[in-house]
């Protein structure tokens, strides 16, 4: 082909693209986002080939999970009853994940704000505010998902990673300080390691027979308390200003924001359409408000 | 007090008698010495010299006697028998008498010259106040008549004196002495309560005039400057210290009149300079006039005539002034310096009406002055000193003050548009007198009454919001005048027989500033950009560089302001149509860009340059109208769109920085797609919009890569550019992958690619593609090592992160047989090249070596600990099995190195951590392959040359 016709053919192939995009329906955004998720890519991966050569074995995460799970039983007390009723719906969850063999362990404590965590080794923590912000088990049962996924992904324990393997020949304060160092690269992905456990949390719900969508109802609700601050810009420079404002209060962000978690989390189900069909799945309203898991009894809806 | 008085004259007197009998001793005493050192030689200039100093009065002897002896020496060395004793005590005689003549010199002016006027002042000054004082005994007509009897006997002592050539400068300072002492015993007459004896004003003003007139034959008579000059200041002095001072000065008028008179008519400039100063002075020193004369205009009136006086008179040396300079040069500086500045002292008193008048008058009179100082100027002035032609006979100064104190008029009377339109009439009237007269003196005049104006406009332009509507059109308060200074300034640059570049530089600064500050903000830059425009046509036309020079200026000023406000968003009121504005501003930029480079009258550098950079700012202007106009996501098209045109237009017209900015455009599109295009939302038919906009980009730079590389003849930085395309299009594609299909699942479409690369890059032996293939494996093991075997929420579960897995692993396997074995490239010069053919040089070797270590990670992942041993050694035993009839020595390596992992591992792993059955097992499986792989080796090693 001459360089004429190369010409044509990619012109016209800019035009008919061009054309198909306005035919269609457009979001227009302007953010630095894509450059951010290269960076952490980059950050990741490099930091993920450390920290899969040096896998801390299940019994030394257990450990470590337990020695933390006693100091925070001991700052904040324990509902026993509320706990109980969680570990229920929980057992429910752990089959579907990798590491079955953890020992898992659930506590609601007291605590003002809603909120949910977990430690190395399966220790996974539940405020009364939290479980009180929860419409149904299905949702309750989401959160859980949530937290169990950061463990069966070695979230947690990679915070501790470099020096509990250290340890092992007697550098654990060099361990230390290499987890230290470790920090500030992964402010920039653990945003992506709360979407990643999103996503496992969706999948592990519906496995387990709850409603995956009530993880997003979930969300809707916690973006109704944040407020939008992204904004588009009207000229050139500002729209690149603001994306760059924008670009680094994500980067500093420890969670992505929950509307965007939504629609992820949407995204995928609706990705998974075929596969969650004709499926079954719980909401269990009632059985919040009652405090029995679906797994003992299904009230009619 | 007049006895002490005259036993004090007396005494100086007899002081200097006794003076002049000691010099007249040593003259003497000189006269006899040389008499007989010389007594043989006739006509002896020492005899001459005897008679000479004898006779002459000291002052007129002091001058000749240097000479003289001068010339005494060469007359005494040329003595044909002189011996040398006696000429050396010749030597030492005239050395003593240079010295004794010296002393008598000194001795003869102090005593003789000084000591007479000193005199003669201290006795007018006792007749004064003689006259003045209240003595009982004595009444008006005495004290008259003894100041009348005083001033005869000193003119008539002086008078005998001055006939007699010894005494000549002692009676000469006696008639002056005895004149100024008669003019104010003349005036006390009158003027002095005390010594009143004429009561009516009018003869007493006949009697000063009278008495001043003897003074004026007086000095005609004598001629001496020196005398006259003593006597005048006795006049002034005896006035200064008066103590009925009301009509002091006014009595200085005539004085400063007869004076002037003398001046002119005996050359006597010193004497002019020094009445300037005494009548100021006296006006100054004197008491407060009575009440009823205390008004400006009676003060004025007396300053006016002073100044006329001394105006009149300079303007008579304007006729007459040799090129010398001289001490009455500096006449018209002390005359205006005191007119003004008592003037200006006493007005803080009046009314402002009343000062702007005699300011107005005081600027009519110097109009004048100059005026008649330019008509009584000789040509040759125009050659003579800068001093010259300000002050002595020429009209700088002249007219120079009469602009200033124009200008301090219409400041002091006018304000805001009228004060600028006044001013801006008043430099246009000087600078077009200037043209009309051909006096550059006259122009530059008028371009410095201009700054005036030009500083208040400039003050208005930052202070004012006053707006004005004209035509319905709603303008700054200051924009007429502003129009006018503008046009005023075209006309005068027009008129300027050199061209001064000077107003056209203002003319056009101002116009700019007028648009500036009548248009909005965002309508600014493109009025900058179509004024610059017009003044490059204007250059063009008329071939000046200054007109052009002005609009290179204010156009990149217009593009930038126009571009920085546009694209950063810096106008105070956004721009309602910024496509109209940035297209109309696109528009003339490329009209510009077309006729330089059509257009052959411009220099061939001045055209590129210009050129290039109009095109850059079009460029630049479009792309961002591309931003406003187009949706957000297709912005990335439309700029590549803009940089393909501009590329293919520097092709057309073979102009390489044409193509630079289409390069830079384009790299502008890339950028852009991170910002705009990579992470947005929307689909069309199932397409996702980030699809659709960045694979035009990806196309357009492997268009540019192809178009470049049927260039046969690229410079060096287009060469890098093709590169840069090349390698960028990759780039953009590993990245879009990542986006379009997600961190984890991209891992296969960079596989793909891989290969792809690899292909292509074989078929057209292109280095670049098969390095960038090589580092597109690099990144699928890095990526898979790291999170691709963890795929989050996969409702595919773990079918989907095998095929993914196998995926990458199949195609790091098939790269290994596309990949070339050597080189296939011709050793390159460039450095990159030679790290490029590095990289293939290990590409064979490594890629089978990282497919196995995914392969053996995956295995880890899907096989329960208690297989996997079993699952590495089959996987090991397979590879090497196929690397035998593939000849692929470093698969069947990698093949080994999983074995002795597992061999490794059954050891140290299995054998204490696995349960019975399993660990059995690895032991059985690996051991078989062992033996299997053993015995492959043993059959083929004969053709493992072959193989290797």
């Amino acid at each position: 082909m001459t360089a004429r016709t190369n010409l044509i053919v990619v012109v016209g192939f800019a035009l008919a693209c061009s054309g198909l995009v306005l035919m269609g329906h457009m979001e227009p955004q302007a953010s630095w986002a894509s450059l951010l998720a290269i960076w952490n890519d980059v950050i990741r991966d490099a930091d993920d080939f450390g920290l899969q050569l040096t896998t801390v074995p299940d019994r030394d995460e257990v450990a470590l999970g337990d020695s933390l799970a006693s100091k925070i039983d001991q700052q904040w007390p324990n509902d026993a009853d509320a706990s109980r009723y969680v570990s229920e719906v929980a057992a429910a969850l752990t089959p579907h994940v990798e590491r079955r063999s953890l020992p898992w362990h659930f506590h609601v404590v007291r605590w003002p704000q809603a909120n949910a965590f977990a430690l190395p080794g399966g220790q996974i923590y539940l405020t009364e505010q939290m479980l009180s912000f929860t419409h149904s088990e299905a949702e309750l049962a989401f959160v859980l998902a949530h937290e169990i996924a950061h463990v069966d992904r070695r979230h947690c324990i990679r915070r501790y990673q470099y020096e509990v393997e250290m340890n092992r020949i007697g550098l654990g304060t060099a361990g230390g300080a290499a987890d230290l160092a470790r920090i500030p690269m992964e402010i920039g992905y653990s945003k992506y390691q709360e979407m990643d456990a999103d996503a496992e949390a969706a999948r592990i719900t519906a496995d387990a027979g709850y409603d995956p969508h009530a993880g997003v109802s979930l969300m809707l609700r916690l973006a109704a308390g944040e407020k939008a601050l992204r904004k588009a810009g009207d000229t050139p420079g500002g729209e690149a200003g603001d994306a760059t404002v924008e670009a680094l209060r994500d980067y500093l962000a420890s969670h992505p924001a929950s509307a965007e978690r939504a629609a992820a989390v949407r995204e995928q189900l609706a990705a998974a359409q075929r596969r969650l069909a004709g499926g079954t799945y719980a909401s269990g309203e009632e059985n919040l408000k009652r405090r029995i898991p679906v797994a003992r009894r299904r009230f009619p809806r | 007090m007049t006895f002490l008085l005259i036993v004090l004259l007396a005494a100086f007197v007899l002081w200097t008698n006794s003076q002049l009998r000691a010099l007249r001793r040593r003259l003497d005493e000189i006269e006899s010495t040389f008499s007989g050192d010389f007594a043989r030689s006739p006509g002896s200039s020492a005899a001459a010299l005897s008679a000479s100093a004898v006779d002459e009065p000291a002052e007129a002897r002091a001058r000749p006697e240097e000479p003289t002896v001068r010339e005494l020496t060469p007359a005494v060395e040329s003595l044909p028998d002189a011996n040398p004793a006696r000429l050396s005590g010749l030597r030492e005689g005239l050395a003593w008498l240079r010295r004794a003549a010296s002393d008598t010199d000194w001795e003869s002016i102090v005593g003789a010259n000084w000591l007479n006027k000193l005199g003669v002042l201290v006795l007018v000054i006792g007749i004064a106040l003689f006259l003045g004082y209240s003595l009982t005994r004595i009444g008006a007509m005495g004290r008259v008549g003894v100041g009348l009897v005083a001033s005869l006997a000193m003119l008539a002592g002086g008078q005998i004196l001055d006939g007699r050539d010894r005494y000549r400068i002692f009676g000469r300072g006696l008639l002056g002495g005895g004149w100024a002492a008669l003019y104010f015993t003349a005036y006390a007459a009158h003027g002095l309560a005390a010594a009143r004896v004429i009561e009516s004003p009018f003869v007493a003003s006949a009697l000063l005039l009278a008495v001043a007139a003897g003074m004026i034959v007086h000095s005609l008579r004598y001629r001496s400057e020196v005398a006259t000059a003593l006597a005048y200041f006795v006049a002034f002095f005896a006035l200064d210290i008066s103590e009925v001072t009301g009509f002091a000065p006014v009595a200085a008028v005539p004085l400063a009149a007869s004076m002037v008179v003398l001046a002119r008519r005996l050359r006597w400039e010193f004497i002019a300079v020094a009445g300037l100063i005494a009548t100021y002075a006296t006006y100054l020193i004197a008491p407060a006039p009575p009440p009823e004369l205390r008004s400006l205009l009676y003060g004025q009136a007396l300053l006016s005539v002073y100044w006329l006086m001394f105006e009149a008179i300079d303007l008579d040396r304007a006729r007459t002034r040799g090129e010398k300079a001289s001490i009455a040069d500096g006449m018209f500086p002390l005359n205006a310096i005191a007119f003004l500045g008592i003037s200006m002292f006493q007005w803080g008193q009046y009314s402002a009406h009343a000062v702007d008048a005699i300011l107005t008058c005081s600027a009519v009179a110097y109009f004048a002055g100059a005026f008649l100082r330019a008509m009584l100027a000789r040509r040759s002035e125009a050659s003579a000193k800068l001093t010259v032609r300000s002050f002595a006979a020429g009209y700088y100064a002249s007219v120079t003050i009469a602009a200033v104190l124009s200008v301090a008029v219409l400041c002091r009377r006018l304000g805001g548009s009228r004060l600028e339109l006044a001013l801006l009439i008043e430099g246009e009237m000087l600078t077009l007198a200037g043209f009309v007269f051909e006096e550059s003196y006259l122009r530059s005049l008028g371009a410095s009454v201009f700054v005036v104006p030009m500083l208040l406009l400039f003050d208005d332009a930052i202070g004012s919001s006053e707006k004005i509507a004209i035509a319905g059109i709603s303008l700054r308060d200051w924009t007429p005048v502003g129009s006018l200074a503008v046009a005023l300034f075209y006309l005068n640059r027009a008129l300027s027989p050199r061209r001064s570049t000077l107003y056209g530089y203002g003319a056009s600064a101002l116009a700019a500033v007028l648009l500036m500050a009548n248009l909005p903000d965002y309508l600014l830059g493109l009025g900058w950009i179509a004024f610059a425009a017009l003044l490059f046509e204007l250059g063009a036309a008329t071939d000046s560089i200054e007109f052009r020079l002005q609009a290179y200026v204010i156009g990149t000023a217009g593009g930038g302001f126009l571009l920085i406000g546009h694209a950063a968003g810096l106008f105070g009121s956004p721009d309602p149509r910024p496509e109209l504005t940035l297209a109309l501003a696109g528009l003339l930029l490329w009209g510009a860009v077309v006729q330089l480079r059509l257009g052959t009258r411009l220099a061939c550098g001045e055209s590129i340059a210009v050129s290039m950079l109009a095109s850059a700012f079009a460029a630049a202007v479009v792309a961002t109208l591309i931003w406003y106009a187009a949706p957000g996501p297709l912005v990335a098209v439309g700029w590549m769109l803009l940089g393909l045109a501009l590329i293919e237009s520097g092709f057309l017209t073979d102009w390489a920085a044409l193509r630079a900015e289409g390069y830079a455009v384009l790299a502008l599109a890339c950028g852009r797609l991170f910002l705009a295009n990579l992470t947005i939302g929307g689909e069309t038919i199932g397409i996702s919009h980030r699809l659709l906009t960045v694979t035009p980009v990806i196309a357009a730079l492997y268009y540019l890569y192809d178009r470049l590389g049927r260039t046969a003849s690229l410079e060096r930085w287009e060469r890098a550019v093709r590169r840069a395309s090349l390698w960028t299009g990759a780039l953009l594609i590993v990245i879009l992958m990542r986006f379009e299909l997600g961190r984890v699942m991209a891992v296969d479409g960079w596989a793909g690619l891989m290969l792809v690369l690899l292909i292509i890059g074989r078929r057209r032996n292109d280095l670049d593609l098969r390095v960038q293939s090589y580092l597109a494996a690099i990144l699928c093991f890095a990526r898979s090592w790291s999170s691709n075997f963890y795929i989050p929420g996969s409702f595919g579960g773990r079918e989907a992160r095998l095929i993914t897995g196998a995926i990458v692993i199949g195609v790091l396997y098939a790269c290994v047989f596309v990949a070339p074995r050597q080189s296939e490239t011709a050793p390159a010069p460039s450095r990159l090249e030679r790290w490029e053919l590095r990289i293939e040089s290990y590409a064979r070797e490594a890629l089978p070596i990282i497919a196995t270590l995914l392969l053996a990670l995956l295995l880890y992942y899907e096989v329960s600990g208690t297989m996997l041993t079993v699952a590495w050694a089959v996987a090991g035993g397979v590879i090497i099995a196929a690397g035998f009839p593939l000849r692929e020595r470093y698969l069947r390596l990698s093949g080994l190195a999983l074995l002795a992992v597992c061999i490794f591992k059954v050891f140290a792993y299995d054998l204490s951590q696995l349960q019975a059955l399993p660990r059995i097992l690895s032991f059985i499986v690996l051991g078989a392959l062992l033996l299997g792989v053993s015995l492959a080796y043993t059959r083929l090693r004969g053709r493992l040359d072959r193989y290797l």
